[in-house]
């Protein structure tokens, strides 16, 4: 039983760290909580927090845009320049006034102009495959508003968030009022993006060509009409409308 | 005999200190203290086993106690990284050498002042 005093001491000292450090261990909250995750949850998570800090900071941007309104506004206010705020009302109402198909736009564009085949018919082929349906005309209206059309006109008719294109037998109705064909589509936009859109290989209008009239023509000037404008002007199908309005909603 | 009492009488004290100075350090390290804490706890009892069977080295003791926790946080941080709980290794293998050396120690005690068997 010879041992030596330092290494008693050593001893000695070690127990007293050990014994200190189990103490704070103990007293340390949350210990012995880790669980062990796997890397594809840690970087689902990851994932989920970068796109949440992502959301956050476009939050933050709108945030800071409208908060330099409100300044904008309570600038002019306090330094009364009524003059300034209406004019800055009015070019956000001209705004709103274009986008909604309020008035009348002209620029470049493309019409194209969809119409029954005018083919025979091959052997079993059904008569229906030639001619031009709603669904045609509503595939090309969304392909020239993908491609960016800023405004867009079927055969007069402004074509507006609420439009509808629907299937009426030998006809077809826009925005509720009846119209036969040929169709014309007008829109306005980047000559080359919308003609692209219309003849790209792959795209609707290449499909749709086999089997209807489908014609695409580049236009330096198209002026597209204001919501309500073709419809006015065309008074056989105004009084119809009018009548039916007025019938159908009691 | 004289080494058990100053090594649990050391771990007392040592308790007792820290019960009294109430710290507590970042929850992120708990893991690696804690596996650390099992290893210096090994070392310890394999000491007190070792002089009780009379053949205790003040060298061995130092070195083992030295690796063991340097192994034992290493393999735990290699566990993190890879994402497989290997800190079971280390718990398990300091977990039973606890309980035999502790059986050792409990049997020589016994042998010796219930028993009577030794000198």
């Amino acid at each position: 039983m010879k041992i030596r005093k330092v290494t008693l001491i050593l001893l000695c000292l070690f127990s007293i760290t050990t014994g200190f450090f189990l103490a704070v261990q103990i007293q340390t909250p949350g210990k012995v909580q880790k669980l062990y995750v796997s890397s594809k949850t840690l970087s689902d998570l990851n994932g989920n927090i970068q796109g949440e800090l992502k959301n956050g900071e476009n939050l933050r941007q709108r945030l800071e845009e409208t908060q330099q309104r409100i300044d904008e506004f309570q600038n002019l206010m306090e330094t009364d320049e009524s003059e300034k705020l209406l004019e800055s009302n009015r070019q956000l109402a001209e705004y709103y006034r274009q986008i909604s198909g309020a008035c009348a736009l002209t620029g470049p564009g493309v019409e194209v102009i969809i119409d029954d085949s005018n083919r025979e018919l091959y052997l079993w082929e059904d008569v229906n495959d030639l001619v031009v349906h709603d669904s045609d005309i509503l595939l090309i209206l969304n392909d020239l508003f993908a491609a960016g059309a800023e405004a867009v006109s079927l055969n007069g008719h402004r074509i507006v968030s609420t439009s509808a294109v629907s299937c009426g037998g030998y006809i077809v109705h826009v925005n509720g009022i009846p119209e036969a064909k040929p169709f014309r589509i007008q829109a306005i936009g980047d000559p080359a993006t919308l003609s692209a859109a219309m003849l790209s290989p792959n795209s609707y209008g290449a499909f749709i060509k086999d089997t209807v009239r489908f014609q695409v023509t580049v236009r330096d000037e198209i002026t597209v009409p204001a919501y309500g404008d073709g419809d006015l002007t065309r008074h056989a199908y105004m009084t119809i409308s009018k009548e039916g309005d007025g019938k159908e909603v009691e | 005999m004289m080494v058990l009492i100053v090594i649990f009488g050391g771990l007392i004290i040592g308790l007792l200190i820290g019960f009294a100075t109430g710290l507590a350090y970042p929850s992120e390290y708990t893991f690696y203290i804690t596996v650390a804490l099992l290893a210096a706890l090994d070392s310890l009892v394999g000491a007190a086993r070792s002089q009780l069977e009379g053949k205790f080295s003040g060298l061995v003791f130092v070195t083992g106690l030295i690796v063991n926790t340097i192994l034992a946080a290493a393999l735990t941080y290699l566990g993190d990284l890879l994402g497989v709980p290997i800190y079971y290794a280390a718990i398990i293998t300091f977990g039973g050498r606890l309980f035999n050396n502790m059986a050792v120690i409990r049997r020589i005690l016994l042998d010796r002042y219930v028993l009577k068997k030794s000198e």
